[in-house]
């Protein structure tokens, strides 16, 4: 549902972006399904009067540009806040900065005409947050296959390349890039979380372990789902800066 | 010197942007060999794209021993820690690379 959510609303205005009208046939959803989109504000976006956002749900969220004060205030208060779930400041911290890597890699990468997707999720029992981050860019594969040796690779080797650290399509400024996908992985493996990702003809699934994959049904930009757990007995961080030297 | 980063780049230290006017406003300073202090106080969140810029470009042209010796970051929480060392490693990765330094030798003479 949480997966359907950004694709609905982003493929609406993708559609309208290529000058065509969607009509959604609304009594044809059924009552529970049309609830849920009411609460999130999915209905609202797609122009029908709506109830008010519930103030449990998380609610869906579309931009344009990265505004990083908006966009974090959005996800610790929106999205991991209002109580919703008890973790640590550090924890919240360093789940937020993960979500921010998607964003960078989503505005950076994706060229998407339509900009980025949101929607979320929180399992209360089952102590899981969710978090759903489409745009229809030109997608993982096609950039990397405009690097440097990389035109014939598959989506799955494109994708395989994509996670590797310091490999970045975009090299310019002399700056070293090419560490978001990277920094997502280990976070999502450390901590018993799920990172998916499907772009356009790759997929990529990371849990304890790692499977990137070619589709034949190709997603027309990138989707990223990431769950993270809510038990904070799970994480682990680097411990201080003390003895060593931070250039060594 | 000692910088709030805080002041810098806010509670959220997330773009490219904001590292690089981290960057502009320490690098002189550690590139005339005077000592630099960050206080990541009161900041919150942290992406790669702004330690990349603010602090990984550093060994662009100052050899990590002299980073060692001159910069001093405090009050820097465990998550930001990580994201800084893997950026750390990274970026002496990227500058050791031949074919890289070229281009920063290359984007370093148009700066000039």
């Amino acid at each position: 549902m949480q997966n359907a959510v950004s694709v609905i609303g982003g493929l609406v205005k993708l559609a309208e972006h290529h000058g065509n009208q969607i009509e959604l046939a609304w009594p044809t959803i059924r009552s529970e399904v049309a609830r849920n989109l009411a609460r999130n504000g999915l209905m609202e976006f797609l122009g029908k009067p709506a109830l008010k956002v519930s103030k449990s749900a998380v609610p869906f969220r579309h931009d344009t540009a990265l505004v990083e004060d908006d966009l974090v205030s959005y996800l610790y208060d929106s999205w991991i806040g209002k109580g919703r779930v008890h973790l640590s400041d550090a924890l919240k911290g360093a789940i937020v900065g993960k979500a921010c890597e998607i964003y960078i890699n989503a505005f950076d990468h994706g060229h998407s005409p339509v900009g980025v997707f949101t929607s979320g999720e929180h399992y209360r029992q089952k102590k899981l947050l969710k978090l759903c981050v489409v745009d229809f860019g030109v997608g993982i594969p096609d950039n990397v296959r405009g690097h440097v040796k990389n035109a014939n690779k598959s989506g799955a080797e494109s994708m395989q390349w994509a996670f590797r650290r310091g490999n970045s399509t975009k090299k310019t400024e002399g700056i070293a890039r090419g560490l978001g996908l990277d920094i997502l992985r280990e976070f999502v493996k450390v901590n018993n979380g799920t990172l998916e990702i499907f772009s356009h003809d790759g997929q990529a699934v990371i849990d304890k372990a790692q499977h990137f994959t070619s589709r034949s049904a190709i997603f027309p930009g990138t989707l990223v789902n990431i769950t993270f757990s809510c038990d904070e007995s799970y994480y682990r961080f680097a411990s201080e800066t003390t003895g060593k030297p931070l250039f060594s | 010197m000692r910088l709030e980063v805080k002041d810098i780049a806010g509670k959220n230290c997330i773009t490219q942007e904001d590292g690089n006017a981290l960057y502009q406003k320490i690098h002189p300073e550690l590139k005339a060999g005077r000592p630099v202090e960050l206080s990541f106080k009161e900041v919150r969140v942290f992406a790669s794209p702004f330690f990349n810029a603010g602090v990984g470009q550093l060994l662009r042209d100052i050899p990590a021993s002299v980073l060692n010796q001159l910069l001093k970051v405090t009050d820097l929480p465990p998550n930001g820690i990580e994201t800084l060392k893997k950026v750390i490693e990274n970026s002496r990765q990227f500058y050791s690379d031949e074919k890289n330094q070229r281009a920063v030798a290359e984007s370093l003479k148009q700066e000039e």
